[in-house]
């Protein structure tokens, strides 16, 4: 999750005009309002699948569905604050769920889904009519795993130069459950994120804007996934029943590093092509200390076909390579914590998203996205959501 | 002056770098308050699609993204 700051102006509701106005990037928790009392409620559901036929993982059946509403309010209550209150609930179906409630004699055994509630508050405040000051405070449980977040941030338009720079920082405390593999508990542990980020947004010419970024972030604690296994192979083994095709090999713990240092850096470019069509080009690119570069790139095509139809294409390449701790294979057995997985969203891949979006309405406003994204290993993803609006 | 005040080396870099872009009036820039150019989103969706990435890549961080915490594993 991301909560940074709001842009200076009301360029959310989408008014045409407006030329003193800064318009502000997308690094947005919270919505600004020019006018007391205007505000919306929105719901939202989304969809997310995650189909294993047998890749990825060859010892583990991947396979997720979530499904996620999200009901938000936003609401300007004076000229200089306004708050945004969200709240976020997953049912989620996965085979390490499945894996795990199969398991008896366990704590977790009765566990038939995961279920995951949170909520967000964000509040922001103008300072003066340059600087904006955001805040935000939220929490999520789930049945294994706690976190609490804090964090806030500060924007200033600097008005001759077209810009506005914003500086955040972001914690989240986490307390996770040890549930592993096989089902059994291992204790609790706790995990705290940081995050320090500086974003630029910039009228680049009477057509042209952008955003650009840097965050940096430190993570210590307990960073491996509880629930995955390594399998180290052996032909003499006899098949294991745990493990998917009844595979020859005996499961271990993950063990990742107890600290992780990210940094990314990124940017968009938006031009106008007309007052009806636009193109957008995004990017990112992205290290950490565990041994995964990372690059994206996303062009976009955002089309407005009448006063509220609103519509828009994009694709997305991203590429990765694996962690320092990553392997596909293991055949011998490990040392005493050395560091192991085969967790596939840390192996080496590239994948490939297409998807669209098309908003719809005016005060009462809805909207629908699809993406599809094709990963290099075969693990491939659905996903889209439905959305209304109300605004007042 | 000393070469060491990082404070004033750090202001000149931010304006210098401000300052460097061109300058567009302000009767220029009605193309930019269109909905097609309006960059930010729903809060809503923009949290859905950071937690499905954040599940998906190894990579986590970037535009409106906190990298790590706030979410379980699946």
């Amino acid at each position: 999750m991301g909560f940074v700051l709001a842009p200076l102006a009301g360029a959310q509701d989408g008014q045409v005009g407006e030329p003193e106005t800064l318009f502000g990037g997308s690094n947005t928790f919270g919505e600004s309002h020019t006018d007391v009392g205007a505000g919306y409620w929105s719901v939202r559901l989304g969809f997310y699948d995650k189909d294993d036929q047998g890749v990825g993982n060859p010892f583990v059946d991947e396979s997720v569905t979530v499904i996620e509403p999200v009901i938000t309010f936003d609401y300007q209550a004076s000229e200089d604050f306004g708050y945004n209150i969200q709240l976020q609930y997953d049912n989620v179906s996965s085979a390490s769920i499945e894996r795990i409630a199969s398991v008896p004699g366990t704590e977790e055994s009765g566990a038939s889904g995961d279920n995951y509630v949170g909520i967000a508050a964000s509040f922001r405040h103008r300072l003066s009519e340059q600087t904006n000051l955001n805040w935000h405070a939220g929490a999520s449980f789930e049945y294994d795993y706690f976190s609490a977040g804090l964090g806030g941030g500060i924007s200033r338009a600097l008005e001759p130069q077209d810009a506005v720079i914003s500086a955040n920082l972001n914690a989240y405390f986490d307390s996770i459950d040890l549930i592993r593999w096989d089902g059994v508990s291992d204790g609790d542990d706790d995990r705290t994120s940081i995050t320090g980020s500086f974003s630029w947004y910039q009228v680049l010419s009477p057509t042209t804007h952008g955003e650009f970024g840097l965050s940096l972030t430190s993570q210590t604690g307990f960073l491996a996934t509880p629930i995955n296994a390594v399998v180290v192979e052996d032909p003499g083994d006899a098949p294991n029943p745990n493990l998917a095709n009844n595979a020859r090999g005996t499961e271990w713990d993950e063990v990742l590093p107890d600290s992780r240092t990210r940094i990314a850096l990124y940017g968009k470019v938006r031009r106008s092509i007309n007052d009806f069509r636009a193109m957008e080009l995004g990017g990112r690119v992205y290290t950490d200390d565990w041994g995964i570069t990372a690059f994206d790139l996303t062009p976009k095509y955002i089309q407005q076909f009448d006063n509220s139809v609103l519509w828009d294409v994009r694709y997305r390449y991203y590429t990765q390579s694996e962690a320092d701790a990553y392997s596909e294979s293991f055949t011998v057995d490990p040392i005493s914590g050395e560091e192991r997985t085969q967790d596939s969203e840390l192996a080496d891949f590239d994948s490939h998203l297409l998807g669209t979006h098309v908003q719809w309405g005016r005060h009462s406003q809805w909207d629908f996205g699809l993406d599809y994204l094709m990963r290099s290993d075969d693990l491939d993803h659905l996903f889209f959501s439905f959305g209304w609006k109300r605004s007042f | 002056m000393k070469i060491g005040n990082w404070k004033m080396w750090a202001c000149f870099a931010l304006v210098g770098a401000s300052a460097s872009c061109n300058t567009v009036e302000f009767y220029e820039k009605g193309d930019l308050g269109t909905p097609v150019m309006i960059m930010s989103q729903d809060t809503g969706l923009t949290h859905f699609e950071q937690k499905i990435m954040y599940s998906i890549e190894g990579a986590a961080g970037g535009v409106g993204a906190a990298a790590g915490g706030g979410c379980g594993c699946y």
